[in-house]
């Protein structure tokens, strides 16, 4: 085999070990089972909705209002807070005899 | 001497062929760690399992499928409640719900194996234990999952209750331009925009500590890391559930506090209020 025809093959050999790496790689990054969550600072700020006409109402009302709606969402804290409580407390299965 | 030969020979096969049904029996029992009476094995290689076995892997079946369908159900409820999730960022949020789905897939897949297995009784009670055992989902996943929606709800409240605090604190400047002494009242608004930035933090930190986690795989070091970290994000939540109902009352005693100063305002009189957020 000549010296040149040596190179192609192995050129050849590198470019499709490489393209198997490429591909393998690619597919390993991809979000999987129990992919760990991003490090990036994660938490989305959102501010006020200016549209809404609610925000520029000081009354009494309103503000009670809000805080019915404060109420709601306390509660919704509350069910996912029970829902920790519950998963830590998990027990094994008692195996049948 | 042939007729003796021949003889010999059939001595030799029956036994050699006694001897290998004898230690097919064995192994049987041993495996299974069942005694003889419960299992019995035949030339053809085929297991019978006793009435009495078979009851029980019966039962083991009905249990298997009755936690699994328990963590299923679970996971299902997670996953509706995630995807809810709006003040969470998309990467946390993904990343949870990528985990949800792959333990459903998981529990499915056992069930399948747990469902089809009628013969092997040793297999089937690893299969059971692995429900607890090998597939963390009570352990890690359901609670991640959890402790990241609280952050979702703790968020939710907090910017709630920074839009009443805003109105408050425009409430508060009125009462001051009437002449009004307001200290008591802007000491109780202070303590709740103080209370309202305290549980972004405690919500940030209980993300922080569970994000990064990933299941123990049997590893019993891992394994009390992941609960000692669920269990501190726990109590930050715990922490900035008391601070968020703190801070709520302390909106409500304003409200009440301005209207015992006589200075209740009624929607209409609202209505030509300046913008209060920009």
């Amino acid at each position: 085999m000549s010296s040149s025809k040596a190179v192609t093959v192995i050129v050849v050999i590198l470019v499709i070990v490489g393209g198997i790496w490429y591909f393998t790689g690619s597919k390993t990054g991809q979000t999987g089972a129990n992919a760990v969550l991003g490090t990036e600072n994660q938490i989305a700020t959102t501010t006020p909705v200016v549209e809404d006409p609610t925000i520029k109402d000081v009354s009494d009302d309103q503000i009670n209002n809000d805080l019915s709606g404060i109420d709601d969402s306390l509660k919704t804290l509350g069910s996912d807070a029970a829902g920790i409580d519950q998963s830590l407390n998990d027990k094994a299965i008692p195996q049948v005899q | 001497m042939k007729k003796l030969n021949l003889i010999s020979t059939s001595f030799i096969l029956a036994a050699v062929a006694f001897g290998a049904v004898g230690i097919v029996s064995a192994q049987t029992e041993n495996t299974a760690g069942l005694t003889s009476a419960s299992i019995s094995a035949t030339t053809t290689g085929a297991v019978k399992l006793s009435a009495k076995v078979q009851a029980k892997m019966t039962k083991m079946i009905q249990v298997a499928d009755k936690e699994i369908g328990r963590r299923i159900d679970t996971l299902n409820k997670l996953i509706e409640r995630v995807n809810n999730i709006k003040k969470i960022a998309d990467t946390d949020k993904g990343a949870i719900s990528a985990n949800i789905q792959s333990e459903i897939a998981s529990m499915n897949t056992l069930k399948a194996k747990i469902d089809g297995n009628t013969t092997d009784v040793e297999a089937l009670g690893s299969d059971v234990k692995s429900i607890t055992s090998s597939y963390r989902i009570f352990a890690l996943v359901i609670p991640q999952g959890h402790i990241m929606a609280s952050v979702d709800s703790i968020n939710t409240v907090a910017d709630k209750l920074a839009v009443i605090a805003t109105k408050l604190q425009t409430r508060l400047a009125e009462g001051t331009t009437a002449g009004k002494d307001m200290s008591k009242l802007e000491a109780k608004l202070a303590d709740m925009n103080t209370k309202i930035a305290d549980v972004r933090t405690q919500g940030q930190a209980a993300r922080d500590i569970i994000a990064p986690l990933v299941p123990d795989e049997g590893d019993k070091t891992k394994m009390e890391a992941n609960k000692t970290a669920l269990t501190t994000a726990r109590k930050d939540i715990k922490t900035a559930e008391t601070d968020l109902k703190s801070a709520r009352k302390s909106a409500d005693e304003i409200l009440k506090g301005l209207k015992a100063l006589g200075l209740s305002k009624s929607a209409s009189a609202s209505s030509t209020a300046p913008a209060v957020l920009q």
